[in-house]
């Protein structure tokens, strides 16, 4: 075995130097000796997959225009923002060049077994064209967030419309975050008790239902909770504009879709999100209160006492805004924002019926609560960072 | 508009052949295309004696308004090849074909909802293939377009629907804007005082499409674009449907495109029709001049009708 691994060592070094013998075509009873030459022709051959290899890169960006075509249907009808260089190079450089081959390279009969180097090549591809793909999601996504928050300072305003959005996001959604912020609060109440009553320290209830709803729970619980109930409305909503054409129909009446419904999504986003987090927080703190006073037997003066001492020892910025709730009030602002962009995104770019709206509310949900709990994590470092 | 450049239409045989062809009639099969076109003519006898009359009416003037200039598109896979074709002020140009050989993409492209990988589209004078987003959009208010499904804003009532072009294009003020609605109502033979009120679920396919033509023509644009106007209706309202995008351009003398695979409607209200095969236009040419074709595909088409 091991002769024999020397021997394909050789072979295949000489076989890619240089060899003198090549020079000299005619010697070909060297060939009867299995030697450099013979293994040249192969060679040849291995050159052409190196070929074909080259031009399954091509092929690949070639079956994976998709995104571009995407992106070229979105600029016509929609356009956010300016063609990507991604997309400009991919068109100018391999775009358009017709696919010779249609087989892949590493399934191709002309070199036999797929060899090992090859299958990574592919699967490196794979993962460049979908790294592509996402890099031009990521664009696309704030391309559209771009647009949407310059268009709030560009007349006509669509006020109506805001009214109409800040009401279906906002007053919709009081109910079930009210619901659930009040039960928050209690379970919040009742599981500290039962921790703080082993240091005898029963009477700081108040104290970390405060720091836990204002600081944390309120904007997340409020973000996921409307995530899950307006993100998917608004998903499903311009989805299902979009299959029929609405949004076609509103470029054609020379409207800019993302001004007359992106927009105003994320200025009713925006204001109604902290709005819906201050009542969640509010009522979370009073479920607390329930629990301490009627489980716990703490007064209710007692209680609010300690609600305010830990509002205050966050401190204050300019003497009468207290830390905590500039804190509280930064984080559903920015969750409003990432709700409405991300389901004006996924509804913008449904497609595929009444199948694809279904697609885009799901993934409105998913996207929309990850990305609410990720940024919560690194928004939550700077503010400590900046407010302590 | 006969010889655009991408007109594919039968070149007239050399004299030589004509001759040959003369001498030994059977052999080409010449009299069974004569009596194909005869068949031809007789059965759209009566959409072609209408089409003559609308067009003497019209007396469509030869400024083009409507222009592609071997237009090509592609996504994935190509849409469409060196198409050209021209409609000029006041005529009526229907776009027919098999379904999925891109008769709506050059509506999307006349539109600039989309631009093409090479070729000009011009709209009124403007080469489209440089404007901006912003430039599109203005452009596009010449333009009404009629969609295939009518796509009505649902949340938004008849009268809305048909106001909301005007409230963003014009400073008309309510009074003026309901007077317009009515007036367009009137004329797709809607009873405004019934309709304005009703939401587009509440109306059926023929009267969501005549609602769509009355939000198309609000603004009264010089070009209506139609996208199967006639599609997923029973022949009595498709009639309605035909009568109606003729009324429109005799009375009020717009420039239409209308893609349609409905060839009789076609045969009453087009000045031209051009065909779409395999993402190129195999002809275009008066309805006249369809049936007189020997295209064996046109014939083809024309004989599955």
């Amino acid at each position: 075995m091991r002769a024999e691994r020397d021997h394909i060592l050789r072979d295949v070094r000489s076989a890619a130097e240089r060899h003198p013998l090549l020079a000299h075509p005619h010697d070909r009873h060297w060939c009867l000796w299995r030697n450099a030459i013979d293994i040249a022709a192969q060679i040849d051959v291995e050159h052409r997959v190196a070929d074909h290899g080259y031009f399954s890169s091509r092929c690949g960006i070639e079956e994976r225009r998709q995104p571009v075509a995407r992106e070229k249907r979105l600029h016509g009808r929609v356009s956010y923002g300016t063609r990507s260089t991604l997309t400009r190079l991919m068109r100018s450089g391999l775009g358009h060049a017709p696919c010779p081959f249609t087989t892949p390279v590493w399934n191709s009969p002309a070199t036999g077994s797929p060899s090992r180097g090859l299958r990574l090549a592919g699967f490196f591809e794979s993962i460049n064209d979908g790294a592509k793909m996402r890099v031009l999601a990521v664009q696309e996504y704030f391309g559209l967030a771009a647009k949407a928050v310059r268009f709030m300072f560009a007349r006509p305003f669509y006020l109506g419309d805001v009214v109409q959005q800040m009401d279906a996001i906002g007053v919709e959604s009081l109910g079930i975050v009210l619901l659930t912020g009040f039960f928050t609060g209690m379970v919040l109440a009742l599981q500290t008790s039962v921790q703080m009553a082993q240091f005898g320290a029963t009477m700081y209830i108040g104290r970390l239902v405060t720091a836990s709803m204002v600081r944390e729970l309120g904007p997340v619980l409020a973000a996921i909770l409307v995530a899950g109930r307006v993100g998917s409305g608004i998903a499903a909503q311009i989805g299902s504009m979009r299959v029929t054409e609405q949004i076609d129909a509103l470029n054609t009446l020379g409207v800019d879709p993302i001004k007359k419904l992106v927009t105003p999504r994320l200025i009713a986003a925006l204001i109604m999100m902290p709005v819906l987090t201050i009542l969640s927080d509010t009522v979370g703190i009073g479920g607390g209160n329930v629990i301490a006073t009627a489980y716990v037997g703490i007064p209710t003066g007692l209680y609010w006492r300690t609600v305010w001492e830990q509002i205050a020892s966050g401190g204050f910025i300019l003497h009468y805004i207290p830390a905590d709730f500039v804190q509280g009030l930064t984080k559903p602002f920015v969750f409003g924002g990432i709700i409405a962009i991300t389901g004006c995104y996924f509804g913008i770019n449904t497609k595929g019926g009444t199948e694809g709206v279904g697609n885009a509310t799901t993934r409105t949900v998913v996207v929309a609560s990850v990305m609410i709990l990720v940024v919560d994590y690194f928004l939550t470092q700077v503010l400590l960072f900046l407010f302590g | 508009m006969t010889d655009t450049p991408g007109d594919t239409k039968g070149a007239p045989a050399p004299p030589e052949r004509e001759e040959e062809r003369r001498a030994n009639p059977e052999e080409d099969g010449e009299p069974r295309l004569r009596r194909a076109e005869d068949e031809l003519r007789a059965r759209f006898a009566e959409e072609l004696q209408e089409g003559e009359e609308t067009q003497e009416r019209i007396g469509a003037s030869r400024e083009a308004i409507v222009e592609l200039d071997h237009v090509s598109l592609a996504f994935d896979r190509p849409i469409l090849e060196n198409v050209s074709l021209v409609a000029r002020r006041g005529e009526t140009i229907v776009i027919a074909g098999e379904s999925g050989t891109g008769k709506s993409t050059i509506l999307k492209l006349i539109l600039r909802l989309l631009a093409p990988d090479s070729g000009r589209v011009i709209v009124d004078g403007e080469v489209l293939n440089d404007v901006t987003y912003e430039e599109a959009l203005v452009i596009r208010q010449k333009m009404g377009m009629v969609f295939q499904g009518a796509a009505l804003f649902d949340s938004m009532s008849v009268f809305e629907n048909i106001a909301f072009p005007l409230r963003e294009h014009t400073t008309l003020n309510e009074d003026e804007i309901e007077a317009r609605v009515r007036e367009k109502l009137e004329f797709v033979d809607l009873e405004p005082d019934r309709v304005m009120g009703q939401l587009p679920a509440e109306l059926s396919g023929g009267m969501k499409k005549r609602v769509g033509i009355a939000r198309g023509m609000a603004v009264n644009p010089a070009i209506m674009l139609y996208d199967e106007p006639t599609s997923g209706l029973d022949p009595l309202t498709t009639g309605t449907i035909t009568r109606l995008v003729m009324k429109l351009q005799r009375e009020l003398k717009v420039t239409s495109v209308v893609v349609s695979h409905d060839i009789r409607s076609a045969f009453r209200m087009a000045t031209k029709i051009a065909l779409l095969a395999e993402r190129r236009i195999v002809f275009f040419g008066s309805p006249e001049e369809m049936t007189a074709s020997q295209d064996r595909y046109v014939q083809d088409f024309l004989g599955g009708v």
